[in-house]
């Protein structure tokens, strides 16, 4: 790694030296959104394990599940999974060759990010309205 | 008319191809599908199950299209959850940091896993 290296070039992409464009944003999206769901299914064990553990237990941590902290997680979660979601299947769209040109991924980009945003909020208000009546 | 494009340094390393890309390009795939089928039945069943507390969810485990896209989900969310870190730790790590990160994302991913997949049969059973 100490060896003299006098080409000032980047060796490879930097975030310093790279315009920002929208498929660069949904990649980095893809890969952020993706950890952040690693921990979502983590929390989602240990939400099974609680409802396993009989409701008594369940009991205890109902207040967190149903306070403002709970719908906030939800859309948070629900943001990132749809995200995460439409642009893997973009992906896979992208492994079969199509929708490749720049105009087009970097529109489908913008319009992959606003459809996660629209698709957590829908989400979210039908979970407070309905649990809200109870 | 040959032409080297690799850097100095890849030529110093002397690495090639570890020849195992392909299998886990197609199994990062494969389980990605399996989640885009039960992501949307998980979602309507958290929906459909929260307004109704523990029984609500009970109700919802303990039937078997329940369990099973359940069980799917989990498992092949820990799965594509593995394979897609382990990517993102080979590709910003190295050293005893990868090794140390790598072991801990797969006892992580076998042990919420098995946590998971315990919870809904003890649920689905105790039906």
């Amino acid at each position: 790694m100490g060896s003299k290296w006098n080409d000032t070039r980047p060796l490879s992409p930097h975030l310093q030296v790279w315009r920002w464009h929208p498929t660069m944003l949904s990649s980095i999206l893809h890969r952020a959104t993706g950890v952040a769901l690693y921990l979502a299914i983590i929390l989602l064990s240990v939400f099974l394990a609680v409802l396993a553990a009989g409701p008594e237990v369940f009991m205890n941590y109902s207040a967190i599940f149903y306070s403002p902290l709970g719908a906030i997680g939800f859309f948070i979660v629900i943001g990132i999974l749809s995200f995460h979601m439409l642009n893997g299947i973009r992906h896979l769209i992208w492994d079969s060759g199509h929708l490749l040109s720049p105009p087009v991924a970097n529109a489908m980009s913008i319009a992959i990010i606003a459809a996660a945003a629209v698709i957590a909020v829908i989400l979210t208000f039908i979970l407070v309205s309905s649990v809200g009546g109870v | 008319m040959s032409q080297d494009f690799r850097t100095d340094m890849s030529r110093v390393k002397g690495h090639g191809s570890a020849h195992n890309g392909t299998h886990h390009f197609i199994a990062h795939r494969v389980s990605a599908i399996i989640l885009a089928i039960t992501v949307p039945f998980l979602v309507w069943g958290i929906l459909s199950s929260a307004p109704d507390g523990f029984d609500g969810f009970l109700d919802y485990i303990e039937t078997t299209f329940g369990a099973l896209t359940l069980l799917l989900f989990v498992t092949a969310a820990f799965f594509h959850g593995r394979s897609g870190l382990t990517e993102v730790i080979l590709d910003y790590t190295s050293g005893g940091t990868r090794m140390g990160l790598l072991l801990a994302v797969t006892l992580i991913s076998i042990g919420f896993w098995l946590l998971a997949v315990l919870s809904i049969f003890r649920i689905w059973l105790g039906a």
